[in-house]
C-alpha cells in the first residue's frame, strides 16, 4: 500500500469513526448535515441519492472524498497532494477551509446541495492563501463572517461555479493574487463587493458569466488591473454595479487597465441591502470608475439608474496613506509599487480618473445622466475619456461624445450641463442593512459543473483561459 | 540612503528618502516609517534617535544546543520611543522591524477591512495583541516591548504566522 492509499485507508477509518460517533449526538467543531432549511438560509433542493465518483474508500484514484474517505473538508485538503480533487458529497459542512497546498482543486458533487456554511461565526468559507494553481468549484458557501472564497497571495486560482450567499465582507474575494479566472458565480449578499479583484497589477484576471445582485457593489476592484476583464455577466440590484476604485488604503494604486465588456447592468439602486461608506457613496450608478485610469468599457448595456449609467468620477480619500502616485508610477508592476515609500500627503487626496475609454455600450433610464465624466478641482476636459459610439439619452456635460471623441479632436463647452459630483457628500442615502438579516432572494437551483463526479482536475497555473473579446457583443435585455 | 539599499528595485520615486522618511499621519503620533525595505536611522542626520531601527529583514530565531541554558531574561523601561505599523488591506506596513527594548509599537488600522493583531505563539492574544473587535478601521493599538526576543504576530483573517498579513517586532537590547 503506497503512503497515499495508507493516509486514504486511516482516513477513512477515522472517517467512519466520527460517523459513528456522531449517532450518539456528540456536537463537535466541525459538523456535516444535510441541507436544510434554517431562518435566514435559502430552502435547498432535495438531495440526490448520491452523486459521489465511482470510487472506493482508499482507492488512489485522485479523488479525495468527504466524508466517505475523510470527515471534514479540512482533512482532506490536508491531506491532498498537487493535482489531486477534494471531493465534497452532497450535505452541510459547518466548516472554515484553510489551503496552503499548491495545486489542488475543491469540487463539490453539486453547486447546490454542497453547502459550506460559517452559521454567522466562521470567517471564511474557503481561503487559500500564499499557494499556487487553486480550483474551487461547484459549491455553495453562504453565511460566513468574511468571505465565502478568499484567495490572497495566490498565483492561479480559478474559482468557477460557485454560489456566495450572504457573507459580512465580499462574496468572492482575490486579493493580491493573478493568474485567476472567477467565472459563473452567483453572488448575493455582502456589504463590500460580490466579486472583488483586488492589489493585483498584472492581474491576469478574468471575471465572466457572474451574476452579483443584492451587495453593496456588485464587482470592486481597488487599485488592480493589467490584463483584468469583466466580460460576459450580469450586475443588478447592488447599491452600484461595477466599481473599479482607487485608494491608498490598499497596496498597488492606482486601478487601471481593466476591461469591461458586454455585461448587463441594470437597477442598482438598490437600498435594501448591506453596504459599506464606498456602497452608500456609489449608490445609483452602473458602471462606476471611481479614481481609475486607463479602462475600457465597451459594448455594455445600462439601465435603470438613479444617477449614472456610466460614470468617470474622482474618489476622494480622507486620510490617506501616501501621496497620489505619479503618472510615471502608473506603470509600475504592484510588486515594484511596493517598494516605494509612502509619503503622508498631510491631508485628503482626491484620485481622479483619468484617461478611461467608453464606447459602444447601450445606455437608457439613468436618471441624472447615461453617461458622465466629472472631477472635483481639476478641468475634467483635461483627464483624457473619451466616449463614442455610445446608444444614449443624456450626458453630463452635455454632447459628450463631440467634446471628448475617441477619434479625432474634441470641441463645444465643458461646463455645459457640468457634473456637480461634490452634491454625492451631501446626501444621506438609505443605511446599511446588516447582512446577517438583509433581505436576500431565495436561492434557486443554480447550474452546476458538467461531470463533477468524473472530469479531471484543470490546473488553474496557466491563467484564464483565452477571451475572444471580438466575439462579445452587447447583450439583449433579459 | 535610498530604497536600492536592501538590494530591492529601487523604484521610488515619491518623496523623501525612504530612511528619512517620517511617517506623521494626523492620528498617529511622530513616527518612523518605512515601507518593505531597510531603514536605518542612523543615517538620516541629527535629529534622529539614532536607536531606532525598522527593517524589513524576516526575523530568525536561536535554538538552544542540547545543554545550553537560557540567560536569564533581561527587561527594559520604556524610553520613550514609539515606531508606528499601519494595518491596511491587508498588509502590515512595516512588516518586519527591529526596535531597541523599552520601545513602543504603535498600530493603526488604517484600511477598510476588519483585521487583527495575533502573536504566533498566543493566537487569542490573551498575552498581547488586538482582537477583532479591538482593531477596526480607525482602532489603535499599542504596547512597550520590554524583552528582547522575536515577536512575530498576524492577522488571522487575512493572514496565518508565516504568509500573507503577518510581522514581526524583533527587539534588541540597547
Amino acid at each position: 500500500m503506497n503512503s497515499t492509499m495508507t493516509r486514504r485507508a486511516l482516513a477513512g477509518l477515522t472517517a467512519a469513526a466520527m460517523l459513528l460517533a456522531s449517532c450518539g449526538g456528540d456536537d463537535a467543531a466541525t459538523t456535516t448535515t444535510q441541507p436544510s432549511a434554517t431562518t435566514g438560509a435559502p430552502v435547498t433542493e432535495p438531495m440526490p441519492e448520491t452523486s459521489a465518483p465511482e470510487t472506493t474508500v482508499g482507492a488512489d484514484d485522485g479523488f479525495l472524498t468527504v466524508p466517505t474517505e475523510f470527515a471534514t473538508i479540512q482533512e482532506a485538503v490536508d491531506a491532498a497532494a498537487e493535482g489531486e480533487i477534494v471531493y465534497i458529497e452532497p450535505g452541510t459542512y459547518n466548516e472554515a477551509v484553510s489551503v496552503t497546498t499548491n495545486g489542488i482543486t475543491i469540487r463539490g458533487a453539486d453547486r447546490n446541495t454542497v453547502v459550506l456554511d460559517g452559521q454567522f461565526e466562521l470567517e471564511n468559507g474557503i481561503r487559500a492563501l500564499g499557494s499556487k494553481d487553486i480550483v474551487v468549484e461547484n459549491l455553495t458557501s453562504m453565511n460566513y463572517t468574511k468571505n465565502g472564497v478568499f484567495v490572497t497571495g495566490v498565483d492561479g486560482y480559478r474559482i468557477s461555479y460557485v454560489t456566495a450567499y450572504r457573507t459580512g465582507d465580499y462574496g468572492v474575494y482575490a486579493f493580491d493574487s493573478v493568474n485567476g479566472q472567477i467565472d459563473h458565480i452567483y453572488a448575493a449578499g455582502s456589504p463590500d463587493a460580490g466579486i472583488y479583484i483586488g492589489e493585483c497589477f498584472p492581474c491576469n484576471a478574468v471575471v465572466s458569466h457572474v451574476v452579483s445582485e443584492h451587495n453593496g457593489l456588485g464587482y470592486s476592484g481597488t487599485n488592480s488591473g493589467g490584463d483584468l476583464y469583466i466580460v460576459e455577466s450580469t450586475f443588478r440590484y447592488n447599491r452600484a454595479g461595477i466599481v473599479p476604485n482607487s485608494g491608498s488604503y490598499e497596496l498597488c494604486y492606482p486601478e487601471r487597465q481593466t476591461t469591461i465588456i458586454g455585461n448587463l447592468v441594470h437597477s442598482n439602486n438598490q437600498g435594501d441591502t448591506p453596504a459599506i461608506d464606498v456602497a452608500l457613496l456609489a449608490m445609483g450608478n452602473g458602471i462606476l470608475v471611481a479614481g481609475g485610469v486607463d479602462n475600457l468599457i465597451e459594448r455594455n448595456r445600462v439601465w435603470d439608474h438613479d444617477k449614472t449609467g456610466i460614470g468617470l468620477a474622482p474618489f476622494p480619500e480622507d486620510d490617506p496613506n501616501d501621496e497620489l502616485p505619479t503618472q510615471e508610477e502608473w506603470d509600475l508592476t504592484c510588486e515594484e509599487s511596493k517598494q516605494v515609500a509612502p509619503v503622508d500627503p498631510g491631508g485628503a487626496i482626491i484620485w481622479d480618473s483619468w484617461f478611461n475609454t467608453v464606447r459602444d455600450n447601450v445606455l437608457e433610464d439613468n436618471r441624472q445622466a447615461d453617461l458622465m465624466a466629472a472631477s472635483v478641482g481639476t478641468d475634467v476636459s483635461t483627464l483624457g475619456h473619451c466616449f463614442s459610439g455610445n446608444t444614449f439619452t443624456t450626458s453630463a456635460p452635455n454632447a459628450i461624445e463631440t467634446l471628448a471623441p475617441c477619434d479625432g479632436t474634441g470641441s463645444g463647452d465643458w461646463m455645459d450641463n457640468f457634473y456637480n459630483i461634490a452634491l454625492w457628500l451631501t446626501e444621506t442615502p438609505p443605511p446599511s442593512v446588516d447582512w446577517k438579516v438583509a433581505e436576500l432572494p431565495a436561492l434557486e437551483t443554480l447550474e452546476s459543473m458538467p461531470d463533477a463526479a468524473t472530469a479531471p482536475a484543470v490546473s488553474a497555473a496557466g491563467g484564464p483561459a483565452a477571451l475572444d473579446l471580438a466575439s462579445i457583443g452587447v447583450p439583449d435585455k433579459p | 540612503m535610498g530604497v536600492s539599499d536592501t538590494g530591492s528595485r529601487g523604484t521610488g520615486s515619491r518623496g523623501t528618502a525612504v530612511g528619512c522618511t517620517v511617517w506623521r499621519s494626523r492620528r498617529v503620533r511622530a513616527v518612523a516609517v518605512a515601507f518593505g525595505v531597510v531603514v536605518t536611522l542612523t543615517a538620516c542626520g541629527a535629529d534622529r534617535d539614532d536607536s531606532l531601527r525598522v527593517t524589513s529583514v524576516a526575523p530568525t530565531t536561536t535554538t538552544l544546543a542540547p545543554g545550553e541554558t537560557a540567560a536569564p531574561v533581561e527587561t527594559f523601561a520604556p524610553n520613550g520611543e514609539t515606531v508606528d505599523v499601519l494595518s491596511l488591506d491587508n498588509n502590515f506596513i512595516v512588516q518586519h522591524i527591529t526596535v531597541e527594548a523599552g520601545t513602543e509599537v504603535h498600530w493603526l488600522n488604517n484600511g477598510r477591512n476588519d483585521h487583527n493583531i495575533l502573536p504566533a505563539d498566543d493566537p487569542e492574544a490573551t498575552t498581547w495583541g488586538a482582537l477583532t473587535e479591538d482593531f477596526a478601521p480607525t482602532m489603535e493599538y499599542s504596547k512597550v516591548f520590554d524583552t528582547p526576543g522575536v515577536y512575530v504576530y498576524y492577522c488571522s483573517i487575512h493572514g496565518t504566522p508565516t504568509a500573507a498579513m503577518f510581522g514581526s517586532v524583533t527587539v534588541v537590547a540597547p
